[in-house]
């Protein structure tokens, strides 16, 4: 008996230690990694939309695309160049995903930038190289779907090799985007 | 001095953590996509299986052996989940890097296998190498298996184009089959060259 009590005390001990030690590291990194987030937006956002200005649209409603974070209008100078969206999805092989969207006012995509994942490297980890992200450059704003072979037409986005479901995960993520720009922002609805 | 060099070789050659003791296959077939991403993963494996090492030589006297195991994976995840939150708040580059490859450690054998074969009955200074060299054998093998399948699979070392253009890259060795067949050669290679180095050493003695 005295043994098990002196087993589950070390081992009470040591949980306890670690989670004070946990719980030190977590709260002295919050603040830096909500900076380093931050930055990383940014780069993303003047990724796919480079040379202007972002403002929030805080007044946005996205019950029909929850996917959608935030939205940002990007200016230069007066001129309005292009809306991005800060889409997340859940569907990615390791589950969350953030990335960024860019469309111009004419109705075609400029770009997509991956925030954050953590899919598997040299497979779902791919969707933040050039040769995946380029894929959505300049396709115009309609719902895009996801082919195994190479694509054949414009709506169509080539899979990562081995990572179908990275792929549709950022594709679906992406057409709630080009959805709500077609709902909202396009020209003619408003 | 002598414990060191022992520790490093052992680690790197006589008892390498994939070629000879077969622990941490997981993420060895899963991340060896290319040389980059082998070798990134083996490092980040190492700053544990040092920090893990150390942490668990200097408790071997408080632990009691019955929970044993429970101590050793708090102490494990507790550090793989710190080492995380810090380079992701203070070094952005290396955790865009490395980060990804961060809580797949937590799942790594090699890291509870070492703390419950050699670090829980080792002095600190003799555990801290054996993590190193551990750690260095895992990431050489790791960096060959990578570059196998990154040179014949995709034809580039590196990120940088080998294969001339002709090439007709071998695709399923960048997947998972592929990392099977790359393992099984490289095992069979790796034990014949050990083998023979020891029967060599055996006919001059």
């Amino acid at each position: 008996m005295r043994d098990i009590i002196k087993n589950a005390m070390v081992l009470f001990v040591i949980a306890l230690i670690s989670s004070v030690l946990l719980a030190f590291s977590y709260s002295i990194t919050k603040e830096p990694i909500a900076k380093q987030q931050l930055i990383r937006q940014n780069e993303a956002l003047s990724a796919v939309l480079p040379d202007s200005e972002f403002t929030q649209i805080t007044d946005a409603d996205f019950s029909k695309q929850p996917a959608i974070l935030s939205l940002f209008e990007a200016k230069s100078g007066s001129d309005i160049v292009g809306y991005a969206f800060k889409v997340a999805s859940e569907e990615g092989y390791s589950g969350h995903l953030e990335l960024v969207v860019g469309i111009s006012p004419e109705g075609n995509l400029t770009g997509i930038d991956l925030v954050e994942q953590s899919e598997t490297p040299g497979l779902g980890a791919k969707a933040d190289d050039e040769e995946f992200k380029g894929q959505y450059v300049q396709k115009p704003a309609s719902a895009l779907a996801v082919v195994k072979s190479a694509p054949a037409n414009e709506s169509e986005i080539g899979a990562i090799s081995g990572a179908t479901i990275t792929s549709r995960a950022v594709t679906n993520a992406v057409n709630e985007a080009i959805s709500y720009y077609n709902e909202n922002l396009a020209e003619g609805v408003k | 001095m002598n414990t060191i060099v022992e520790r490093l070789k052992n680690g790197i050659i006589t008892e390498n953590p994939i070629f000879v003791s077969v622990l941490g296959m997981c993420p060895a077939l899963a991340v060896t996509t290319s040389v980059v991403n082998g070798l990134g993963m083996g490092m980040a494996t190492t700053v544990v299986l040092i920090a893990s090492n150390l942490a668990i030589s200097l408790l071997r006297n408080i632990i009691p052996s019955k929970v044993r195991i429970p101590a050793f994976i708090v102490v494990i995840a507790s550090f793989v989940t710190i080492i995380d939150m810090l380079l992701q708040a203070y070094s952005p580059s290396l955790y865009a890097a490395l980060g990804i490859f961060i809580p797949l450690i937590v799942v790594n054998c090699i890291v509870l296998g070492r703390a419950e074969a050699y670090a829980y009955q080792s002095g600190v200074l003799s555990s801290i190498f054996d993590g190193l060299g551990m750690g260095l054998g895992f990431t050489f093998a790791l960096g060959l298996v990578g570059a196998v399948r990154e040179l014949f699979g995709v034809g580039s070392l590196l990120g940088f184009q080998i294969m001339p253009s002709f090439y007709e890259p071998v695709a399923i060795l960048v997947l998972a089959p592929g990392a099977f067949f790359v393992m099984g050669f490289l095992f069979a290679i790796y034990n014949y060259l050990i083998k023979r180095a020891k029967s060599e050493k055996g006919d001059q003695a």
